[in-house]
């Protein structure tokens, strides 16, 4: 597109292998009129599609980052069908009937042990962090990207400095998060 | 401290799936036998996905609120403030309200040298345009005076038929290539009731060649400085002569009528073009000391060899009048 500065897909994968989310804006640009034509022709509606193609480069975002990440197509064909899987999955639990089998994701559920803290509040406590410990923290465990890119991103000497920081960061979001649960247990 | 720092890390490369071989066993032995590892990692696993939702979320309204990205400021660290316990709940529930007024902190933005680089190319075609519109303007608005700029015409050409004699006083001030002259053109287009803009172009009136007797002024040898006689008339050849015949020069002269009615000439080389000049008058060139002169009604006009249009500046040296009227 003319005028943002980057727009070929290596450029956007580079891009948002280093966390940059303006590649995310260029993506969804790139890919919402492809996908609404998409939804719609599939009983869907304008919403439903921005809903997807959000899901959808969520995913890509994080898939993107990993470091053993290669793109074999354009990333307009890989945005596309991973949001045709996603719209699929959506339609068939909106389907009253359930193709997938029931058992098998029982069994799953029951695997799954619950989470020993509610994730919303986690949350919240995360966004009362300063600003350096709450970005530190999400690139290195939602983004993943690595400790030379985080230290070259946010300006730290090198990948230990960020091990020590991100240590810090961590630790002083369990305490908070740590007292909060530990005095709702009291009540 | 950096045993923590690494065991924490260890967990994070457990979650993430990173381990394998030898140091997957020995963890997974480890989260089985030691309940208060096993507590940790559940902790740390329940804290990495209240980051990974508080990403999400934050992505996603990047995504939702995308017109206001431009708004959004850059939150400072000392805004922020630390809320007691019990208005986390409240705050929960807000949760999404928050959502767009969250703050991202924005990259410079390199591209504006592009559009800067982009305005600059554009502006001289930016101006050339309305410089057209301009000139268009003006005539569309002069040939709706059609009867006006008739008038106009009519005149101009009375003063030209009228004008038989050169002089200084008449000569206008403007040369062509001045913006008057543009005006003037714009003026002559023509008055067709059709309103194609038609330029009319100055008009060669007639040409002919003129040979004419090249002289060279020599220092007078005697005292008498009167003296000056022709060669080639062989009039008193007792003096010795001030001046020297050389050779004949040929010289094109041709005759044009301006549209703006401009008066002078322009001399490149051998080739003379005479403006206000008509054929029909009757002038005479002569060369002396390899300058061009012009006898007309009895007056010596110099001629420049600067091939641009130059005005007639008349020859006012009493002593080259007397050198040019003898030969």
């Amino acid at each position: 597109m003319f005028g943002l500065g980057f727009n070929s897909d290596s450029d956007l994968v580079k891009e948002i292998k280093r966390g940059n989310e303006k590649a995310l804006i260029i993506l969804y640009k790139q890919n919402i009129n492809s996908i609404k034509k998409f939804v719609l022709n599939n009983n869907g509606s304008i919403e439903e599609a921005q809903d997807v193609l959000q899901d959808t480069l969520i995913a890509v975002w994080q898939n993107v980052a990993k470091p053993d990440f290669l793109l074999n197509a354009k990333l307009s064909t890989y945005v596309f069908s991973i949001a045709k899987n996603q719209w699929y999955k959506q339609l068939k639990r909106k389907t009253r009937f359930k193709v997938v089998d029931e058992s098998a994701s029982e069994n799953f559920k029951a695997e799954e042990t619950p989470l020993k803290y509610d994730s919303k509040i986690v949350c919240e406590y995360v966004n009362r962090l300063d600003e350096t410990c709450r970005r530190l923290l999400m690139y290195f465990y939602f983004d993943g990207l690595d400790m030379n890119t985080i230290a070259e991103q946010m300006g730290f000497a090198n990948s230990d400095t960020v091990k020590s920081k991100k240590y810090q960061c961590f630790k002083k979001l369990e305490s908070a998060v740590k007292e909060h649960f530990e005095k709702d247990d009291f009540i | 401290m950096k045993k923590d720092i690494e065991r924490v890390y260890l967990i994070d490369r457990y979650l993430k799936g990173e381990l394998s071989g030898l140091a997957l066993d020995e963890f997974k032995s480890k989260l089985k036998n030691d309940k208060e590892f096993f507590a940790e990692v559940e902790t740390q696993k329940a804290i990495i996905e209240g980051i990974k939702l508080a990403r999400k979320e934050e992505l996603y309204a990047l995504l939702r609120g995308e017109k206001q990205l431009s708004s959004r400021i850059v939150k400072s660290q000392e805004q922020e403030q630390r809320v007691t316990d019990d208005t986390i709940a409240e705050n929960v529930a807000q949760k999404h309200e928050n959502d767009y007024t969250k703050v991202y902190k924005l990259k410079p933005n390199y591209n504006n040298w592009f559009y800067a680089a982009v305005a600059v190319l554009l502006t001289p075609f930016i101006f050339y345009f309305v410089f057209i519109y301009f000139i268009k303007d003006n005539s569309e608005n002069l040939s709706q005076n059609e009867t006006q700029t008739q008038q106009i015409y009519a005149d101009d050409s009375q003063t030209n038929q009228s004008d038989n004699v050169i002089s200084e006083n008449e000569i206008p001030v403007v040369k062509p290539k001045d913006s008057t002259s543009k005006n003037s053109e714009v003026l002559a287009q023509n008055v067709d009731s059709n309103q194609n803009l038609k330029i009319e172009k100055d008009k060669k009136l007639d040409e002919s060649n003129f040979s004419v007797a090249n002289f060279q002024s020599i220092e007078p040898v005697n005292h008498n400085e009167n003296n000056n006689v022709s060669n080639q008339n062989g009039e008193n050849s007792l003096n010795i002569s001030t001046t020297k015949k050389l050779t004949n020069t040929s010289i094109k002269v041709e005759y044009w009528q301006s549209v703006v009615n401009f008066k002078g000439y322009k001399l490149e080389g051998n080739n003379l073009k005479l403006f206000g000049v008509k054929p029909t008058e009757k002038i005479s060139l002569k060369i002396l000391d390899n300058n061009i002169y012009l006898k007309k009604n009895g007056d010596y006009y110099k001629l420049e060899q600067s091939g641009d249009f130059e005005q007639y500046t008349k020859e006012v040296n009493r002593e080259t009048i007397k050198i040019l009227d003898s030969n």
